[in-house]
């Protein structure tokens, strides 16, 4: 996400549909791996990134080149839809949010995120138990992230799986800087205590 | 430093944001307490588990999908009376309504030649004036009747309600208000009685 993006929104703006196909095909990974690692649900997390691209569409003549960075107006679309889902099934009760625990969920079948494990690509050099290990531990990470409240999730995963810097962080969140940090922190904290038995200890690894 | 601040730089250790000066405090807290060493030794295996996580890439119908939605959108986002001006300007639009209009000239045209329709030796003839009922001068006149093979058939419409007239028809002088109770007057004027006639349609052929 760089110049090109605001490049081709502009001519997004002139009317070229083909440059719009490209700004979809440049970010969608990305958004798609942002939502989905927020909700632990591939579907819905195409679903809504479907949803971004298509509010990005509607909003084309409002988006002024230099104002923010283009990475940070579609990460900030993207957050405030995942937040509005996240709020939505907890009305409706069928999954969980912020500090309300998954154990119940997983209780009855611990697979929240299963699918997006099965759709990593294994590595070839891998051995079959590695793989089962490394299976396990990257589903441990996503029943941990999952279970992290919204206000510490969202930073966490803007910082740590899409690589973002924290003045992009806190100017998709809408937040200060100082605070932006902090929570990332504590994000990190709460996740080392959730991943304890997954963590290496330092004298095996 | 104490091990709560400590643990507040941990992510600003971990991605060398300290200054100099706070680094050495941190590092020198980190050398004497095991618990803050530990934890963060914990904390930096997490994120680099966190580093590790595979992306999710989107399926092979993304775009498939997004570009249906993406059409549905932009429909969505023309006023109405814009796309009903351009459905308007469409030359299907005005090739449909021409069929529909042509269609239903035919079905009229069509009802009413039915209607009209006689067929046979049949005798039409318009009725005189001596075969009307015996009215007198506060009649309306009944609706045209014709003869159709020496009966008298109404033709009327049966698309119009059944016609309601009053005549008075001439009685003879008797004694007494007794009347047939078929006919039931409704007021008696010298030798006259105001009766209600109602004027009904005969089927025709159509089978009206």
């Amino acid at each position: 996400m760089s110049d090109l993006d605001d490049e081709l929104m502009q001519r997004c703006q002139q009317g070229d549909t083909e440059a719009f196909d490209l700004i979809v095909r440049r970010n969608r990974a990305p958004l798609v791996n942002f939502i989905g690692r927020f909700l632990g649900d591939q579907n819905s997390a195409e679903d809504l990134a479907q949803e971004t691209f298509i509010r990005m569409f509607k909003a084309a003549n409002r988006y002024r080149t230099g104002a923010a960075k283009f990475s940070t107006w579609m990460y900030h679309i993207a957050a405030n839809l995942c937040k509005n889902e996240l709020r939505n099934r907890g009305r409706r009760g069928n999954f969980f949010i912020d500090n309300v625990s998954v154990e119940e969920h997983l209780g009855k079948d611990n697979s929240v995120g299963e699918d997006l494990i099965a759709t990593a690509p294994a590595h070839a050099s891998l051995q079959p138990e590695n793989q089962l290990v490394q299976k396990e531990r990257q589903q441990a990470v996503q029943n941990a992230i999952s279970k992290l409240p919204e206000r510490y999730r969202l930073p966490l995963i803007l910082r740590d799986l899409q690589d973002r810097c924290y003045e992009e962080i806190s100017k998709i969140l809408n937040l200060p800087l100082g605070t932006t940090k902090s929570r990332i922190n504590r994000a990190r904290l709460m996740l080392r205590d959730k991943l304890k038995d997954f963590v290496e200890e330092p004298w095996t690894a | 430093m104490d091990c709560v601040s400590v643990e507040e730089q941990f992510s600003a250790y971990l991605e060398d944001e300290l200054d100099y000066q706070t680094t050495k405090v941190f590092e020198s807290h980190l050398a004497n307490c095991g618990s803050c060493q530990n934890g963060f030794t914990l904390f930096r295996e997490s994120v680099n588990l966190l580093h590790q996580m595979p992306s999710i890439e989107p399926s092979p119908n993304f775009d498939s999908d997004l570009q249906s939605r993406l059409a549905n959108a932009q429909m969505d986002s023309i006023p109405w009376w814009r796309r009903t001006l351009a459905a308007i300007r469409s030359k299907s639009v005005w090739a449909f309504s021409g069929v529909a209009l042509g269609i239903g000239v035919c079905a009229i045209a069509g009802i009413y030649l039915y209607q009209n329709a006689y067929v046979g030796n049949e005798t039409i003839s318009v009725a005189s004036t001596e075969d009307t009922p015996n009215v007198r001068r506060y009649d309306v006149l009944p609706p045209p009747r014709i003869r159709v093979d020496d009966s008298w058939i109404s033709r009327t419409s049966p698309l119009v309600p059944d016609l309601e007239r009053q005549r008075l028809v001439e009685f003879p002088a008797f004694e007494g208000p007794v009347f047939p109770k078929t006919v039931q007057p409704q007021r008696v004027e010298r030798n006259y009685i105001l009766q209600t006639v109602t004027y009904t349609d005969t089927p025709t052929r159509g089978g009206w």
